[in-house]
């Protein structure tokens, strides 16, 4: 009985290692791998992960194939092969702009990114998009406002984050939802709290956008703020 | 009770299975994904989720490490929301997959297929092997067509970038005609003599409109672009 045990943490490490570096970090096999650890709950993934890749090729071909032929690896079942379907749907869904190399380097696109970002959103949410040299969209992260200024993320979290994506610069982007876009005590004080971070790690701050009711407000389009 | 979450879950499952995706709510969607990581009542912190976020995409590109803080949210439910992006971002590049782009017809093909749901006009280039595989595809630049003039730059720089000597570029015209006006006809010009100073080679440059496409060397409009011959990317007849 002892024996089960010696891969024990494997699970552990492998989440651990793709919280750490996320899908550059991670073979194709080892995300697959990831994937299965949900829809089977006990049984060694390896094998399945790799005969899956060499019966479909790809983790994208993987997710996007029919449930009949998933079912039909050993070890996948309908369980798993519903499990894939979802992610493969909500990936879809994630889709829309996250990650394509076009760069945001005018106002209006940012305006029109996180505005894309926002749609359908009525939570108060801010984006963090952190930006390369080039303007190309590194990663967004998404954060309650009032978790970000209650401080349930220190500011050295918050500049752990932004770090790790290794953006050169940041475009915040806070959410109004259906209300106007106009900037309110609390965005302000959300704006210089950021601000006054980014300054420190030495990353820039590209513009502070608010977007409500399907328009956006630029602080820095606008002039009256100092940045 | 417990028997009560387990036959809700199942009627989730059922749903999905048999109306799809689509008619699932957001709340229903993540309650589904998190019935996966987590154990017991998912609903609750669906809605709690829902609330802070706003929504599924919006919660999976949300800080791990402040999801965690909430009791609730174990490391596996934090690695399955971070997986959401990471296999989009696998679809994406499947969508972008190796092709040959060896004549004009495979060539519409592959870019027709590119702006499938693209919102608004983009410009995107594709390097290719001496075969003409797809090697490398970039969103070059988005927006309107008189903006393309400062994306020149781009252009080298992504071909200097490149391991390869052959290029494509492509754009599409949302509900439109796929017949180039004369800026990208000028474009084409500019772009064929800037790759060609560069060693380099524009192979071609499609329009994707609403319901034909473009092929700027299969029309011989640029002479600068039929200068070159390229053997090996057939003109199909038409």
């Amino acid at each position: 009985m002892e024996k089960k045990h010696s891969h024990a943490g494997h699970r552990g490490r492998l989440r651990r290692r793709f919280l750490a570096s996320g899908h550059e970090g991670l073979y194709e096999h080892e995300l697959l791998e990831l994937l299965l650890f949900y829809a089977r709950p006990v049984v060694n993934t390896n094998d399945i992960a790799h005969s899956l890749l060499d019966k479909f090729g790809s983790l994208g071909k993987v997710v996007s194939a029919d449930s009949e032929s998933l079912s039909a690896v050993s070890g996948v079942g309908q369980s798993g092969a519903l499990f894939l379907r979802l992610m493969h749907d909500l990936g879809i869904s994630n889709m829309r702009i996250s990650h394509s190399y076009e760069t945001l380097s005018k106002r209006a696109q940012l305006c029109s990114c996180l505005t894309e970002q926002f749609s359908g959103i009525d939570a108060k949410i801010c984006n963090i998009l952190c930006l390369s040299s080039r303007s190309e969209l590194l990663a967004t992260v998404t954060l309650p406002v009032e978790k970000l200024l209650g401080g349930g993320m220190t500011p050295r979290e918050l500049a752990a984050a932004i770090l790790k994506s290794g953006a050169a610069s940041v475009c915040l982007g806070i959410n109004h939802g259906t209300d106007l876009p106009l900037p309110r005590p609390e965005d302000l004080a959300l704006a210089r709290m950021v601000g006054e971070l980014l300054s420190a790690v030495g990353t820039s701050f590209t513009d502070c956008i608010i977007c409500g009711g399907g328009s956006s407000f630029s602080m820095r389009g606008s002039g009256a703020f100092a940045f | 009770m417990a028997d009560n979450k387990k036959l809700h879950r199942e009627q989730l499952i059922h749903k999905y299975e048999t109306d799809g995706f689509g008619s699932l709510t957001e709340q229903e969607r993540l309650e589904l994904l998190l019935s996966y990581s987590c154990r017991g009542e998912t609903k609750q912190l669906a809605e709690d989720l829902l609330r802070d976020y706003g929504s599924v995409n919006a919660l999976s590109r949300a800080d791990s490490g402040l999801l965690m803080k909430d009791p609730r949210i174990n490391e596996q439910t934090a690695v399955l929301l971070r997986l959401i992006p990471s296999v989009s971002r696998a679809l994406y590049m499947e969508r972008f997959s190796v092709r040959t782009l060896s004549s004009t017809d495979a060539a519409k093909t592959f870019f027709a297929s590119h702006f499938i749901g693209a919102v608004g006009e983009q410009l995107l280039m594709t390097s290719v092997s001496k075969r003409f595989r797809a090697v490398n595809t970039k969103i070059l630049a988005y927006g309107t067509a008189s903006q393309v003039m400062a994306t020149y730059r781009d252009i080298a720089d992504f071909a200097i970038k490149s391991d390869c000597g052959i290029f494509f570029i492509a754009h599409n015209h949302p509900h439109g005609v796929a017949q180039p006006s004369d800026s990208d006809i000028l474009l084409t010009r500019n772009a064929a003599s800037a790759l060609s100073k560069l060693g380099a080679v524009l192979a071609d440059h499609i329009i994707v409109g609403d319901e034909e496409t473009f092929s700027f060397r299969e029309s011989g409009l640029v002479p600068e672009l039929s200068a070159f011959s390229l053997s090996g990317y057939r003109i199909s007849e038409p």
